[in-house]
């Protein structure tokens, strides 16, 4: 199996760079998602390892071959480089029925028509598609085309799968379908995928591997559950999550966290923290209690919304609105006075200048 | 980790040598390298010829300019035409007729065009969908068999020959300048363009907000001063455009002033380029071909400018609005009828009265005894002169199958020349590169068919480069109007492969597929609407091209549209009148076709694949 190596990789467009001396490892087998707002450069990253694009500099290795380098300016061809390539708009060839756009790139690969045939109908299977081979694009549903896509690529057996936001079309039910749809399909096939994506939803559950981008840098790059309670910065903080993460300014002194209108005992497993920081902690490790102790602080509900399984509470302390997660059945008021507990268990704190996250020096 | 000297020069040296053949090896790049020296050499080249020669010494005329070979440099041919005492007959009557026609008919033909898209969308006209359907007709049929059936309408025997339909039907016999000169090269026009106006003034009156209007009735104002006062000036731009279209869209036309003005020796810069080249004094009827050039460039100049304007101006009060009609009240069927029987007259009746010409044994003579299909198919040779039935004379026959040759090959080869530039323009989007293709190729509609047939007529004379001399073979014939139909070509194939994803093209890549593998079973199947606009364009075109193949045919490559012009010269008007009606039938049967193939098109259109 395949692992592919980003070296040092700059991609300028006349003055405007869209990724910055990028350098990634993507072990095999590995679902490895790229994560970030639009303009961040991952749809360009991908698009390199594609070969669609060339890159202004570094080097590119699929499965120890080198596809491409800056050095001497060695280029391989998309097509010699064994791989995959689902698009965003699927690029479907809408005058080809479902079979002859998935036919297309065996016949190219000249395999006789009885391989054609074999490898199509067991393609078809896996992606339960079979009654649809003799339809054109346009006659097919979002997912249809999704999966005919898919197919397409799937049928030439290629051992990495490069796939550009592929469900950013597909309605919110489908889209939840067909992630189990592409896990399944991972498991089954054990190829290396690089995904693309802004959802960071997606990312969390697909994925074994998430790099998160912004501005064409690679802010974080680790498991999904990491980058969701050890976000390396403030920008990873706030994309990952919903409802997003509450942050708070704060100064740390003597195991005590004081901000505006708050005060509050740090844990001693966080010791490490001290001075001024950016306190980061997710709705749910906040709750509304009754008794006071040294972890509530004073606050007033601004608003409820109710989400079926979960309430989302916004709450004020002083100016500040925080969101808190309540379970179904939270019975509280717009404009009660409450007390909220901070479980600061799964909290973490920031630089304040470099939005960084401040972690514990082991010794 | 260090690198010595002599080792970083030579991985400098591979890089550079990888990148440029890397840059060169990609199919777009390579392709539009082709097509550039392709443009380059039959299109860019004749242009700068045209200039040269105006400045060299031709052969014939060395006694003239004494002291000198040919191929000399000289300033003669300008003195002469701007200074001598020529350059009234050579170049400043033929440059204020050309002047005085083409405002002439412009001023006309807008009139017709505003007053009829105010009445089509404005008022409750009866008749409007049939009204505004043929309306579009006299600007898709050529300008010259109406020029023809001008001729045989209003003829008289005043000026010696047989008397038109007109005077046959009401007696009388209508003055010579009626029949040829400036006021029938003005209205013909005015009649063929009109529809420029029509199209662009209600597409901006149907922006327009009828509450202005309101308001102004409010204020007491009466419908006609509503119109000059307010929907006139609110128009402006749009009027403007109009205007400018109009204009260069005749500047250079060469069918009508021929039919109409040669034969009482009335010129414009087009004719007097044809008689200057017809006598051999090619470098002067250059110089008439630089003055229209030039008149054509400064038109699409302010062209640019008013529509840069209008853009400003629509996006102000491009407000969409229901619009209210206005009642005509007891003039609603008047004036119904009226403007009914003038857009018959504009496109039945050149038809009809074409035909009718074919069918007469004698000219002049309406009855029905003298109707007679011998022009079509007779084979007599006592009648008129020996000429037999067009459809069985083996000239028009020949010419036919010449026509339609022409027609398809170069149908072919500039919708395929079309959608590799539009292809290459397209995908270098952004780079000069594309930019200079898509300019180049634009040029052809700027010099005017007269003259480019004129510089090919020069440069096919001799050897160009690896091409033998082509004058006299078909092979000419194809190249020029493939090469003058470029610029239609190009745009509807840069429309077409627009449409086509890029997605489509790099999925295809992904997979292994070689370009031009890619090329033929993707991008063609998607663009073969685009691709079967382009060849009816240019096909029907072809029919239309008087001008451009008036110098360039010879008795073996003769089209249809110059037998016509031939057979009207020595005035076998039958004969001349019966091809053009054929032509006629081609042309509208050909244009709806590529309607319906443009129509489709464009509302399928291709993303990617949704």
């Amino acid at each position: 199996m395949p692992r592919i190596e980003i070296l040092n990789i700059t991609k300028k467009f006349g003055e405007v760079s869209a990724v910055k001396n990028l350098s990634l490892e993507i072990p095999d087998g590995a679902f490895f998602t790229l994560l970030g707002p639009s303009g961040c450069g991952k749809t360009t990253t991908l698009r390199m390892v594609a070969g669609l694009e060339n890159p202004t500099e570094g080097i590119i290795r699929i499965d120890n071959r080198t596809v491409f380098s800056s050095k001497d300016w060695t280029v391989v061809q998309p097509s010699r480089r064994k791989i995959g390539l689902v698009f965003q708009s699927y690029a479907l060839w809408p005058h080809m029925t479902v079979w002859d756009n998935i036919a297309f790139g065996l016949k190219v690969r000249k395999l006789s028509s009885e391989e054609i045939k074999k490898r199509i109908n067991s393609v078809l299977k896996q992606l339960k598609i079979e009654d649809l081979e003799q339809r054109y694009p346009s006659e097919l549903s979002g997912g249809e085309q999704q999966r005919v896509a898919v197919a397409r690529e799937l049928v030439t057996g290629t051992k990495v799968l490069l796939m550009d936001e592929p469900l950013g079309n597909l309605d919110a039910k489908l889209r939840t379908e067909m992630r189990a749809e592409l896990k399944r399909l991972h498991n089954e096939t054990g190829q290396t995928i690089i995904y693309v994506t802004h959802d960071q939803l997606e990312a969390m559950t697909l994925s074994t591997h998430v790099a998160v981008m912004k501005e064409g840098v690679v802010q974080q790059l680790s498991n999904p559950d990491k980058l969701y309670t050890r976000p390396s910065n403030i920008f990873v903080a706030q994309f990952v999550g919903t409802p997003p993460i509450n942050l708070l300014e704060v100064d740390v002194e003597n195991g005590l966290i004081k901000g505006k209108d708050l005060e509050i005992t740090l844990p001693k497993d966080q010791a490490y923290v001290s001075g001024e920081a950016i306190m980061g902690i997710r709705p749910e490790s906040l709750g509304i209690v009754g008794k006071p102790n040294d972890r509530t602080v004073e606050a007033v509900i601004d608003s409820v919304l109710p989400a079926g399984n979960q309430v989302l509470v916004k709450i004020r302390i002083g100016d500040k609105e925080l969101n808190i997660e309540e379970k179904r059945g939270f019975k509280g008021r717009m404009g009660e006075k409450v007390r909220v507990e901070f479980n600061l268990d799964e909290a973490v704190f920031f630089h304040k200048e470099s939005g960084k996250l401040i972690i514990k020096y082991e010794v | 980790m260090k690198v010595s000297l002599a080792e970083n020069r030579e991985l400098l040296f591979r890089r550079t040598a990888n990148r440029v053949w890397q840059k060169i090896t990609t199919p777009y790049f390579l392709l539009s390298i082709i097509l550039l020296i392709i443009l380059t050499y039959f299109v860019l080249r004749p242009f700068f010829e045209i200039i040269t020669t105006t400045f060299t010494v031709q052969g014939a005329d060395l006694r003239r300019i004494p002291g000198t070979e040919a191929g000399d440099f000289t300033f003669f041919y300008w003195y002469r035409v701007l200074f001598s005492s020529m350059k009234k007959n050579l170049f400043f009557q033929p440059l204020c007729n050309t002047l005085l026609v083409t405002c002439g008919y412009t001023i006309l033909a807008m009139l017709i065009g505003i007053i009829l898209s105010y009445l089509i969308i404005r008022t409750d006209m009866p008749f409007k969908r049939f009204i505004s359907n043929m309306a579009i007709i006299p600007y898709i049929i050529p300008s010259w068999p109406m020029a023809l059936a001008w001729v045989t309408l209003v003829r008289s025997d005043q000026g010696g020959g047989s008397p038109g339909l007109l005077q046959h039907v009401t007696g009388i016999a209508l003055p010579e300048w009626v029949c040829y000169g400036p006021f029938p090269i003005i209205i013909v026009l005015a009649i063929n363009y009109f529809a420029y106006t029509y199209l662009l003034f209600s597409a901006a009156l149907t922006t327009l907000d009828s509450q202005l209007e309101e308001s102004a009735i409010l204020h007491g104002a009466n419908k006609f001063t509503i119109f000059r006062k307010i929907i006139l000036p609110v128009m402006f731009p749009a009027l403007g455009s109009a205007f400018i279209l109009t204009f260069s869209k005749g500047l250079g036309t060469f069918g009508v002033p021929a039919f109409l003005g040669i034969p009482r020796r009335y010129y414009v810069l087009s004719t007097i380029l044809y008689a200057q080249i017809q006598n051999r004094m090619v470098s002067e009827g250059f110089i008439a071909a630089i003055a229209m050039v030039l008149l054509a460039l400064i038109t699409i100049y302010i062209n640019n400018r008013i529509i840069g304007v209008r853009k400003q101006f629509t996006t102000m009060s491009g407000k969409g609005r229901k619009t209210k009609l206005i009642d005509l009240g007891k003039w609603k069927y008047p004036v119904g009828i009226l403007v009914l029987c003038f857009i018959l007259a504009c496109s039945i009746l050149p038809a009809g009265v074409l035909f009718y010409q074919s069918l007469m044994l004698n000219m002049g003579d309406y009855s029905l005894s003298n109707l007679t299909l011998h022009f079509w198919t007779g084979t007599d040779p006592a009648v008129f002169e020996g000429h037999i039935g067009l459809l069985r004379n083996t000239r028009v026959l020949k010419a036919g199958i010449n026509t339609l040759v022409l027609g398809v090959s170069a149908g072919l080869a500039s919708a395929a020349l079309g959608l590799l530039i539009g292809y290459a323009i397209t995908r270098g989007r952004g780079t000069k590169l594309a930019l200079i293709l898509e300019q180049i190729s634009f040029l052809p509609f700027l010099i005017p068919g007269i003259a480019f047939g004129a510089i090919y007529l020069t440069m096919s004379a001799s050897r160009m480069g690896p091409i033998p001399p082509l004058y006299g073979t078909f092979f000419l014939l194809i190249l020029v109007s493939t090469i003058k139909r470029l610029p239609n070509a190009t745009r509807s194939g840069t429309s077409s492969m627009m449409q086509v994803s890029m997605e489509l093209e790099e999925a295809a890549n992904v997979h292994g597929s070689r370009w031009t593998n890619t090329f033929g079973r993707i991008m063609m199947p998607l663009t073969k609407n685009g691709f079967m606009a382009g060849f009816l364009l240019t096909f029907i075109g072809t029919m239309k091209a008087l001008s451009l193949i008036i110098v360039l045919y010879t008795p073996a490559t003769i089209i249809l549209p110059i037998l016509s012009f031939e057979y009207a010269n020595r005035a076998i008007r039958q004969l001349s009148d019966g091809i053009a009606f054929i032509i006629l039938v081609i042309v509208v049967l050909g244009t709806y076709m590529a309607r319906r193939l443009t129509g489709t098109d464009l509302s399928k259109g291709f993303g990617g694949g949704k």
